[in-house]
């Protein structure tokens, strides 16, 4: 992720929050419309060639069609800013599937097991509930799950990742000297012909878009990417 | 983004996903 200004960054995470903010209200009106429609027995439909045997109740085609629509239109937000804050914070859209599940299987299930209109379970409610919940608790799990092993593994090789870097950036200035046979230290000739300088550049510029990519795609915070790039010059400054 | 930063994000976003749901029913309420 590249540094971006305060005033960049306030409108993003601004944009970010809107799309956040849409999202739960598409959720809620789709999760409050589709009540609506199982309290008149599940379905409804008036208009067009059909008789009108249940007529929808108020608001719930424009809660529940808008809902969904609108849903899309805040996981684009979300994505389209998120991607500028971090991976994490578009990984956070895939949070809307459970959300979506698990608040319409549970207006299935209490409906399945209690319907207003009484006469004991409701199968007809109780097995779409039983799957949704399966649909939406399944996935959470796998993504909680998956998002604690990417953090453990992202740790070790971040720290892999920067160790090799300062590695490959400190070699050379560390085998300068060796101990000679009487454990004394003496300087001893670099392994081979020094190095071409537009090639040390080129290795230089090479280390740097490493750390850039490592650093883009969040694998490194913005203090590590500082700390290896401060190094990595360091280092150059000294070999050359 | 710093490590204060983020921490602010992630209770903003519990603050809109609150904000949200509260939208959401009253937009419920006025539409029903």
């Amino acid at each position: 992720m590249r540094a971006m200004s305060r005033g960049r960054l306030y409108r993003t995470v601004a944009g970010y929050l809107a799309g956040v903010t849409l999202g739960a209200m598409c959720i809620t009106l789709v999760f409050l419309g589709m009540r609506s429609v199982m309290e008149i027995g599940g379905a409804c439909a008036e208009g067009g060639p059909y008789v009108p045997v249940q007529p929808c109740p108020d608001g719930a085609p424009i809660a529940l069609i808008g809902g969904m629509f609108g849903a899309f239109g805040a996981a684009g937000l979300m994505i389209w800013f998120g991607s500028r804050l971090g991976r994490d914070y578009v990984a956070l859209v895939f949070l809307g599937w459970p959300a979506l599940f698990i608040s319409l299987g549970f207006n299935f299930l209490q409906f399945g097991l209690n319907p207003p209109w009484g006469g004991g379970v409701e199968w007809g409610f109780l097995i779409p509930g039983v799957l949704f919940w399966v649909m939406g608790f399944v996935p959470l799990g796998i993504g909680i799950w998956g998002w604690r092993e990417a953090r453990r593994g992202m740790s070790s090789s971040r720290t892999a990742a920067v160790n090799r870097l300062s590695d490959s950036a400190t070699l050379s200035n560390r085998i300068e000297f060796a101990p000679n046979a009487f454990g004394s230290a003496r300087p001893v000739p670099a392994p081979g012909p020094r190095s071409d300088p537009d090639d040390v550049d080129e290795a230089l510029v090479d280390k740097l878009e490493r750390l850039s990519t490592l650093h883009a795609d969040g694998s490194l915070s913005d203090e590590e990417f500082a700390a290896a790039k401060a190094r990595i010059l360091a280092n150059q400054s000294l070999d050359a | 983004m710093t490590e204060q930063q983020r921490r602010v994000v992630g209770v903003l976003i519990l603050v809109a996903i609150a904000i949200g749901i509260t939208l959401g029913v009253a937009a419920w309420g006025w539409i029903s």
